[in-house]
């Protein structure tokens, strides 16, 4: 007969090596997705924004109208969230600057209060005055703008025309969209980096010149947000910011020539540059669907290598078919039913001990 | 039974017992897949479909269920057997061989089972979780001569005390150790892994394919009764299809059923509704639908948990048994005295344990000189460096087309080479690198082929298409023609009725 005190020993000791193993092998990491997706930017990312404010454009009936979205179907950030099934919501707005919106109509209806300030400071201020509930862990929040400050720095009609000042503007209003988001609890966020404006078919007539030196100021624009990104990641404790690099991405597209088509539109442009509402051919051919934007096939490749890149499930291909990874994708750190099964068989153990003593 | 060869032979009926029923589960498994492939090619569309050709016909052979199940065995199967048999022992030991601890870890365990039912009934699996356990315990508890039921407790500290440290050890020096550095450095260097290699993937999605969650899954069944609305029924059967659902005539075994309700789209499995849902938002958002559809009909969640607590802490713990229990058998043979082998055994197999992980954490770490300049070290006389340089390459996109001798990497005798430079190709430019990759789609090693179809598929020129769908249908390797599928989908390829 094992006494009690002898007994109780030996579980408690049994029940600690246990747990103790099971605490020593929980340490598997595991790759990760997002349950939710609150997304920020321009007509990069926006689908139903802009024309929420101004309504679909029709050239009859509201000419002064926003497309619905300016590709010839999701973008990328939508393909993402597909992909991870995740909710999500899309704040960005056509048109938006990091601070302000290029239309200068639009412009001055938000400042006069007639609709919110809608570049990236107001697309944040205005979703945080919501007083927003989210699952901090559970939030990826993303943010791609930029491209229109400089389609405005280049037509002159920004409010400086030294490019120092242009970044050093944008980088410090997409510091204070962070903070104001860190703020609020946010902790979890990827910011995509700009691809070059000067392969898009809005350059294609430029002079080799001109588009050197776009090229030449969207990568230091890049480099400058790199410094950024790392800054607010050395100052917010606990934030976790991805940064995607789009520029090499969209570059290899167009190199490799991943499309029939990597030079032309697909939507029928008029000697301005305005769509006509014609298209130019086959979707599957294009690159891009105006002078800047690309075609949604365009956005689902982003997607797909944003995806595998920086969220990937494995590291050997982006495969979660085998066996192993096909367990671990869904079970991995997690020690907890092992935890559950170790302590229940302890209570069990000690009632068990606890009867046989009172028989 | 005698001393010392108990435990293995306890061991190894939980083993076999395990065997019988993963078999009959992949075995069911298989088959419900080859009704399901049959179904789909029976209808008017016939839709392309993985897995295809000589893979399909293999889905019903018990052989191939065998295989599936052994993956099963050394995870569950092993894990069950040793969580049975450390508990007879301690109860029988320790614990007085009290009877109403028994009654209760019964009950507690009976609770567990009822638990993987939770999402569907569970025939086959609950079966084996019950039956396993008995199997071990019972043999574990069998009274022994005198002479065998004692104990040294001194030994038994020592057991506890070598493989808490070795698990510390291993969680903080292994951090870095991944399945793949695993791979690449024990199976794919010496032809007895590469073996065990080409085992693991030739039956892995068999094996996978009974706890998958129908999204990640490439053959579902679908059912789409709209009530006469075509242009809507149309609308959806092209989403479902390029979700990989195939429509099939309505029947009960269908994994997902649509019909139409007013306006809303009702999103039924087997019989039983699962969710609802506008038809306009679904059409805007199928993957996250389709997701949600996946998640609320998983019944194998808790099924993946055990068995990825049983793959990190139960097989090594059954090995570690097993292996004492051998080396005791051996050293006793050797004339050592009873004392010293119980003293040394454990220690001996945690030494060999942990110069293997040593071993392993050594070749998985990459030197801060080969991640900054990696290109430099392709041409390192060690193939561990230059595979460690391929790493970097991979992950940072460098374009080794500029190497001079990329070609030699390539036609390397390691398979491990040769895998991780065709994996580079995927983002490296130059004239050559199409053809090369279109070559290494009909290499010897599967892996290699894999990671050339992915490549192919990264590079997304839609030239390559035929040449990798005629790879997919004359491949006689799921896995391959997995990865294919995989690569045709990211060229844009999209399903068509045949017929």
């Amino acid at each position: 007969m094992v006494e009690w005190t002898q007994l109780m020993k030996r579980v408690v000791l049994s029940v600690c090596v246990l747990i103790a193993f099971a605490m020593a092998f929980s340490t598997v990491a595991h790759a990760r997705t997002y349950e939710n997706i609150v997304a920020f930017g321009d007509s990069l990312t926006d689908h139903n924004g802009l024309s929420s404010y101004v309504g679909v454009y029709d050239p009859d009936t509201n000419p002064n109208g926003a497309p619905e979205v300016w590709s010839n179907g999701d973008v990328w950030v939508e393909y993402l969230a597909a992909d991870w099934g995740a909710n999500l919501d899309n704040n960005a707005i056509g048109g938006a600057m990091s601070l302000g919106h290029e239309n200068a109509e639009i412009q001055a209806l938000s400042d006069s209060g007639a609709f919110p300030q809608l570049g990236l400071v107001g697309q944040v201020d205005l979703y945080v005055s919501t007083d927003p509930e989210f699952d901090e862990e559970e939030t990826l929040f993303t943010v791609l703008i930029g491209a229109n400050d400089f389609l405005e720095f280049g037509k002159g009609e920004y409010y400086t025309t030294d490019p120092e000042v242009l970044i050093g503007g944008i980088m410090n209003n997409i510091s204070d969209a962070v903070v104001s988001l860190y703020s609020e609890g946010a902790v979890n966020f990827l910011i995509i980096n700009l691809p070059n404006i000067g392969i898009t078919p809005s350059y294609s007539s430029k002079s080799a010149a001109e588009i050197a030196a776009i090229t030449a100021l969207i990568q230091a624009y890049n480099t400058a947000l790199a410094t950024t990104v790392e800054s607010l990641k050395a100052n917010l404790s606990g934030i976790s910011i991805d940064l995607f690099d789009s520029f090499t991405f969209i570059t290899e597209l167009f190199d490799t020539n991943a499309f029939a088509n990597v030079i032309g539109t697909y939507m029928e442009l008029d000697a301005e540059g305005n769509r006509t509402g014609n298209v130019n051919g086959d979707a599957d051919d294009y690159m891009f669907w105006d002078s800047i934007h690309p075609m949604t096939r365009t956005h689902e490749m982003m997607a797909d290598e944003l995806s595998e890149t920086l969220y990937p499930e494995e590291n050997d291909g982006g495969s979660s078919s085998c066996f192993i990874n096909s367990v671990q994708g869904n079970a991995a750190g997690s020690a907890t039913p092992l935890i559950v099964l170790v302590v229940s068989l302890f209570f069990v153990a000690i009632a068990g001990i606890g009867l046989k003593q009172r028989n | 039974m005698k001393k010392g060869l108990s435990t293995p032979l306890v061991l190894l009926s939980g083993l076999f017992t395990a065997q019988v029923g993963f078999m009959l589960l992949v075995y069911v498994s298989n088959h419900e897949l080859l009704t399901a492939l049959k179904e789909i090619h029976g209808t008017e569309a016939a839709y392309f479909t993985i897995p295809a050709g000589n893979v399909v016909t293999r889905l019903g052979q018990l052989f191939t269920a065998f295989n599936g199940g052994l993956f099963f065995t050394f995870t569950l199967g092993a894990g069950l057997s040793v969580t049975a048999f450390s508990f007879g022992w301690v109860w029988y030991h320790l614990l007085g061989r009290n009877k109403n601890i028994l009654c209760l870890a019964i009950i507690c365990w009976v609770g567990c089972v009822a638990m993987l039912n939770y999402n569907g009934p569970q025939f086959i699996i609950s079966g084996t979780f019950l039956l396993i356990p008995l199997v071990v315990f019972s043999l574990t508890v069998v009274p022994r001569p005198p002479d065998c039921e004692r104990f040294s407790k001194a030994c038994l500290s020592l057991h506890i005390l070598l493989l808490f440290l070795s698990v510390l050890g291993m969680g903080y020096f292994g951090g870095n150790v991944s399945f793949s550095n695993f791979r690449d450095t024990f199976l794919l260097s010496n032809p007895a892994g590469i073996m065990i290699n080409d085992f693991y993937y030739r039956y892995t999605l068999h094996a996978a394919r009974v706890f998958k969650p129908l999204d990640k899954r490439t053959v579902n069944t679908c059912s789409i009764d709209v009530g006469g609305d075509d242009a809507l029924g149309n609308r959806l059967e092209k989403i479902l299809v390029n979700a990989d659902f195939f429509p099939v005539t309505p029947g009960i075994n269908v994994d997902l059923i649509i019909t139409k309700d007013g306006k809303q789209l009702c999103c039924s499995h087997r019989g039983k509704r699962i969710l609802q849902c506008d038809t306009g938002d679904f059409s805007k958002n199928p993957s996250a639908w389709l997701k949600q559809f996946s998640l609320k009909t998983d019944a194998h969640f808790q099924f993946r948990q055990m068995i990825y607590l049983a793959l990190v802490a139960g097989l090594p713990l059954f090995v570690y048994l097993f292996l004492c229990a051998l080396l005791q058998i051996f050293l006793g043979k050797m004339g050592w005295s009873e004392n010293r082998i119980e003293m040394a055994v454990p220690g001996l197999v945690l030494f060999i344990a942990m110069v293997m992980s040593g071993i392993l954490s050594y070749e998985s770490r990459i030197s801060p000189r080969v991640s900054q300049s990696p290109v430099q070290y392709l041409a390192s006389p060690h193939v561990r460096e230059r595979i460690a340089a391929l790493k970097v390459i991979c992950r940072k996109k460098i374009n080794i087309v500029d190497f001079q001798t990329y070609g030699a990497l390539l036609e390397s005798s390691h398979v491990g080479e040769r895998y991780w430079a065709t994996r580079a190709l995927a983002y490296s430019r130059g004239k050559g690198v199409e053809k090369r990759l279109l070559s290494l789609i009909e290499d010897s090693h599967p892996n290699v082929v894999c990671q050339a179809l992915y490549a192919l598929g990264k590079r997304r020129d839609k030239r390559d298409l035929q040449e990798i769908i005629h790879r997919i249908t004359t491949s006689d390797h799921w896995y391959i023609q997995w990865y294919g599928y995989r690569a045709v989908k990211q060229l844009g390829w999209k399903q068509i009725a045949l017929n």
